[in-house]
Parts: C-alpha cells; sequence; structure tokens
C-alpha cells in the first residue's frame, strides 16, 4: 500500500474526528451558547479607536460607538489617529461630543499595539475596549452583554462575536463564511476555557488592571491581539466571547491585501507560539496546551498534503479524460465513467468520513448562521468555501512558516 | 471541570470517528469481495463456454459437416466475455484490499485468454475463418499503453472480427506469458502482435485499421 495512500486515510481520520469533536461540544452545550446575564453596575468603560487612514468609515465607527446602550457619564471613546495622511483627522473632528477625544500622532506611523497602548494612558475606565478602525457596526447593547462576564475575577477579556461587512465580491463572501465559522468554534473553545484571541475587529474588553499589572499591548507582535490573548491564558486568566455582542469589520477585499494580511496572522500566530511555547504539552494548560497549540500546528501540514493529492489526481483524471476524448472522441464518455465510478468505489475508506464531515461542516454553518441572526445566502461562497477556502488558507500558513524558517535563519 | 469534560468528549469523538472510518473501511472491503464475486463468476462462465466450445468442436469431428460456419458464430460469443472480464480487472488495479485474490484471478485471466488464442488459432488453420487477432502487451500504469488500450477499444467496438486479447508484459508470474513473449519477440510495451507479426509503440487508430486491412 502506498504512503500517500496511508496519508489520506489518516487525514480523513482526523478532520472526522475534530469535526465530531466540535459537533459534540456544540450539542452538549447548545443551550448555553446564547444564554446572557444580567448586571446591575456600570462600570466606568474607556473604548480605544486606534485608525489609520480610516477616514471613509471612522466616523461610522465612532457614531456606532457613540450610540451603545450604556449611560452617558459612564462611557468615554478615545481615537487615537495614527499618522493619517487623508482626511481621518478632519472627520474626527467634526464629531461634537463631549465622550469623544481626539489623539493625533503625527509624525510617524507607529502601527497599531502602539497607537492602541498610546491611547491607554487616556483611559480612566475600568475596563478597555479596543475596537478597529474599521469596524463600522457593533450592537447597540454589546457591553451589557459582555460586562456580566467579569463578575468572574479570573476573566481577564471578553471578545464579541466577529462578522464581515457587507461582503460584495467572492474574496469578502468567503470570509463572510470563514468569520461566520470562527466565531461559532471561538465561542466553543471558550466553554473548554482555550480562547486565544481577542480581536480589535470584534471588540474586544480588557480588565485595564491586568493591563497595567502585566503589561500593554506588545508592539514588537505581528499580532498583537493574539499575543495579548496568549499572555492572559499563561497567566491563567479566562477569555470569554460573548454571542449576543456582534461587531461588523471590514475584510480584505483584494487578493493581494488578503494575502498580507493572512501571511502577517500566521506569521503572528507562530511566533506567539513559539513564545508562549512552555505552554505547549502543559498540562497546567488543559485543552489549550495539550490539544489546540499541537493541533493548529499540524492541522494545515495535512490540508497541504491533502491539497496535492486530490489536485494531483485531479489532473491525472482530467490528462486522461482529455487523452480519451482525443482519441476516441465522444464514445469516450463510457470509459470515462467507468474511470470515475473505479475511484469511488476504491477509496469508500475516505469518501465516506469525508461525507460526514462536509455535512458536520453545513450542520456547524446552519447553527452558528442562526447564532448569530442570518441566514443562508452566497451559495457559490457556500460552495467554494467547504470545497477550496480550507486549502489556500492552510497553503498560506505554510508560506508563514517559510517565513518565518527564513527568518530565523537569517539571524542565526 | 472542564478538563474533564474535553477529556470526555475526545474519547467518544475518538470512538465515533472510528466506527464511521471502520464502516468505511469495511464498505471498501464489502465492494472489493463484490467484484470478485463477479469477475469469478464471469471467468466461470467464460470457462463453461470453452469447454461446450471444445466439446462441439471434437464432436463435429466426429460427425462431419459443415462445422466451420458454426465454430466461427460460437467462437465470436467467447470474446466479449473475455473483454469484460479484462475490463473488470483492470478497474479492480488499485484496490486497497485482496491483492492475492485480484493476482489469482488475473493470471487465471491470462490461462483464459491463451486457451482462447489456440483455439482461434486452430479454427483459423482449420477453416480459413478471416478474423484479426491482435495480442496486445501492455504495462501497468503506463500513459502510452492506456492509449494503444482505448484505440483497441474502438477498433473491437467498429470491427466484429478483430480479436483483441490483452497481456501484462510484467506479469511474472505465468510462465506461459514468458512464452508467447520469445515467441513473439515483444521486448517493450505497449507491443501488438497483429496476425502472428509483431509491431512495437504506439500506432494510432488509422494506421492500425491499415494494418488490420
Amino acid at each position: 500500500m502506498e504512503i500517500s495512500m496511508i496519508a489520506l486515510w489518516g487525514i480523513s481520520f482526523i478532520s472526522l474526528f475534530l469535526s465530531i469533536f466540535w459537533l459534540l461540544l456544540l450539542l452538549t452545550e447548545e443551550d448555553r451558547l446564547l444564554k446572557a446575564k444580567k448586571f446591575k453596575k456600570h462600570p466606568k468603560i474607556s473604548i480605544i479607536v486606534p485608525a489609520h487612514n480610516e477616514g471613509h468609515i471612522i466616523k461610522q465607527v465612532i457614531t456606532s460607538l457613540l450610540n451603545l446602550n450604556y449611560p452617558k457619564d459612564k462611557l468615554e471613546i478615545i481615537a487615537v489617529n495614527d499618522d493619517s495622511t487623508d482626511n481621518t483627522q478632519k472627520e474626527l473632528k467634526s464629531i461634537k461630543d463631549s465622550r469623544l477625544k481626539v489623539i493625533y500622532r503625527h509624525p510617524g506611523f507607529i502601527g497599531k499595539a502602539a497607537a492602541v497602548n498610546a491611547g491607554i494612558p487616556y483611559a480612566a475606565g475600568e475596563f478597555i475596549g479596543v475596537l478597529d478602525g474599521d469596524t463600522p457596526n457593533i450592537s447597540e447593547d454589546c457591553l451589557l452583554y459582555m460586562l456580566p462576564h467579569f463578575k468572574n475575577p479570573k476573566v481577564g477579556a471578553v471578545i464579541g462575536a466577529m462578522k464581515a461587512w457587507k461582503p460584495k465580491n467572492i474574496l469578502e463572501k468567503l470570509q463572510w463564511f470563514e468569520y461566520l465559522i470562527s466565531t461559532l468554534t471561538r465561542r466553543l473553545l471558550a466553554i473548554l476555557g482555550a480562547l486565544y484571541v481577542t480581536p480589535g475587529g470584534s471588540f474586544s474588553l480588557f480588565r485595564k488592571s491586568l493591563l497595567d499589572k502585566h503589561g500593554y499591548f506588545d508592539e514588537s507582535s505581528l499580532t498583537e491581539d493574539l499575543e495579548m490573548a496568549m499572555r492572559l491564558q499563561h497567566l491563567h486568566y479566562d477569555i470569554k466571547l460573548e454571542l449576543n455582542s456582534i461587531a461588523h469589520t471590514k475584510v480584505p477585499n483584494t487578493v493581494k491585501a488578503f494575502h498580507a494580511q493572512r501571511i502577517r496572522w500566521y506569521r503572528g500566530w507562530l511566533q506567539t507560539l513559539f513564545k508562549y511555547r512552555d505552554m505547549m504539552f502543559n498540562k497546567d494548560y488543559n485543552f489549550l496546551g495539550m490539544f489546540q497549540m499541537p493541533i493548529s500546528l499540524i492541522i494545515p501540514f495535512f490540508l497541504v498534503i491533502v491539497a496535492l493529492t486530490i489536485s494531483y489526481n485531479l489532473l491525472k483524471q482530467l490528462y486522461a479524460a482529455i487523452v480519451i476524448f482525443s482519441i476516441v472522441g465522444m464514445d469516450a464518455i463510457h470509459s470515462y465513467l467507468s474511470f470515475k465510478e473505479s475511484l469511488l468505489f476504491n477509496t469508500s475508506a475516505i469518501i465516506l468520513p469525508m461525507i460526514v464531515v462536509l455535512a458536520i461542516g453545513v450542520y456547524l454553518l446552519n447553527k452558528a448562521q442562526n447564532y448569530l441572526k442570518e441566514s443562508w445566502k452566497y451559495p457559490i461562497a457556500t460552495i467554494g468555501y467547504f470545497i477550496v477556502y480550507q486549502l489556500i488558507l492552510s497553503s498560506y500558513w505554510i508560506a508563514a512558516l517559510f517565513h518565518e524558517v527564513k527568518r530565523s535563519k537569517k539571524k542565526w | 471541570m472542564v478538563a474533564i469534560k474535553a477529556k470526555k468528549l475526545l474519547i467518544v469523538s475518538a470512538i465515533i470517528a472510528t466506527f464511521i472510518f471502520s464502516t468505511g473501511l469495511f464498505l471498501g472491503y464489502a465492494l472489493d469481495g463484490f467484484r470478485e464475486n463477479e469477475i469469478l463468476s464471469n471467468i466461470k462462465q467464460n470457462e463453461l463456454d470453452t469447454e461446450s466450445f471444445i466439446l462441439e468442436q471434437q464432436f463435429l469431428d466426429e460427425l462431419g459437416g459443415d462445422k466451420c460456419e458454426i465454430l466461427s458464430e460460437r467462437a465470436l460469443t467467447l470474446q466479449p466475455t473475455l473483454t469484460e472480464i479484462g475490463r473488470q480487472l483492470g478497474r479492480w488495479q488499485n484496490s486497497d484490499f485482496k491483492q492475492d485474490e485480484f493476482n489469482y484471478l488475473k493470471r487465471k485471466y491470462f490461462l483464459t485468454e491463451i486457451r482462447f488464442l489456440m483455439l482461434i488459432e486452430t479454427l483459423k488453420q482449420n477453416c480459413n475463418s478471416d478474423y484479426n487477432v491482435i495480442v496486445f502487451f501492455y504495462k501497468i500504469d503506463d500513459d502510452t499503453s492506456k492509449r494503444q488500450g482505448y484505440v483497441l477499444d474502438e477498433i473491437t467496438n467498429q470491427n466484429q472480427n478483430v480479436i483483441v486479447l490483452s497481456i501484462d508484459k510484467d506479469y511474472t508470474q505465468e510462465p506461459l506469458i514468458d512464452i508467447l513473449k520469445s515467441n513473439y519477440d515483444v521486448i517493450e510495451a505497449p507491443s501488438l502482435v497483429i496476425n502472428g507479426d509483431t509491431v512495437s509503440g504506439f500506432i494510432p487508430e488509422e494506421d492500425l485499421i491499415e494494418l488490420l486491412d
């Protein structure tokens, strides 16, 4: 038996195993996922919005924050204009509201982490919120839903759900599905105490005392939000996700921007994994250390092997089909069908698990849409999401890994 | 508590995944068994037909009469089953299971083919039949051999009197194949032995039709 066959078997088994795990977790915890608690107190909140050339959208971002359902005297918004060269400053200045403070960093672009850090000293709140400058829509009641989680002193941060803002082209629509599914899996990870992201795009709330004590955002990190979340996990603080708080964030709409974003994300994740490598296979970190961290490293490799095998087989089939057609014309359909039949017959050990995995994927996506009050749309992107998108993501992952290896070699 | 829950779920998931996965494996195994039976029953059918054909030949030898016409017709009815068995074996080639059974069936198939070849040769000598017999030596997983196979499929579909017998050039478990190879001077694949003459390399459809005429 060939090695590629065994690899394929292994992959189909692992993906089957993981899908079943997520499904079971969802089914056993379903009634808890949306449950919201009431919170009588209204602690002071400071929301920091880092912005670099967001003039076209920044007014919407700030307005949606000013419209939050929260006592006026308990809410402040700190917009940090990070050396924008467009009309961001003008737009910010045009908003007349005593709760908005604008910090203008000029000259010298400092990056998102540093921009947020620059805002923290001005913050008077007990909790610090971070919202990206390109996240123009956030649910009005989000603070009321998110804050109760902090009643538990072990909770260091709470994040909301994240959706793609008005997807138009196919790339944005693919990300639409990705964000729905990833919000659901993050919610499930939070149940296991293994949530390791606090993105500004989904609106994240932090306990200010923790930031004061353990440091602000890491300005050298490519993904300061991941780094902060892992730092909190490393210190044994918990991170929660509140599904009733929904933020819409702009997603890259060109291949180039998407490429840059993913390479940055995955490189950032690798750097963060390396930084907190003592958590890997460490029993103190339960599910995150023993399972989630290792699996996040391994899965992309498996997916890339699958991608290569499938495309090799498809190309081979295509070539065979072309050859048959060129020789015998339309009569080829018969031989071609028998060839396809043989492919199906020979690999039922792979086909059956894959059908189950796909069915679970569709079910989870449907659930995610229910929780986030969405219905099925974008049929072509749906198919694309299930068939090719994961493979594209994995290849970015591998590319990021090569980047990191090359970089570390240079250092040596 | 969370850790225990996660552990429990992981174990349950592993059990369910193993169950589904083994169902898939079992299904593959069962399908292979199903195919084995199908090929075997075709081979048995072919054996019976051949036996009956030989008997008929002897019978007609004893009694006299216009045996050539009857026998030529009979011989042609044996061809489709053989082709079908060859196709089934080809499809089964990359099966995950039952390699031994597969090898057994393959050897059996080659033997049946060679016996059929001998019958046809006798018939040609005794009755001046106008069959075109092509012995096709192929190589597994070789694209040129595959292309030649498609051409031959097409030729047999169009011409009633062309009989194609395909033989794996590299099959070593049957000594008869080596004898055939040295008899016909076959070294490479694909090679076609057309009415006793050996031609090596790929032959396109038009050239093959010309050669047959």
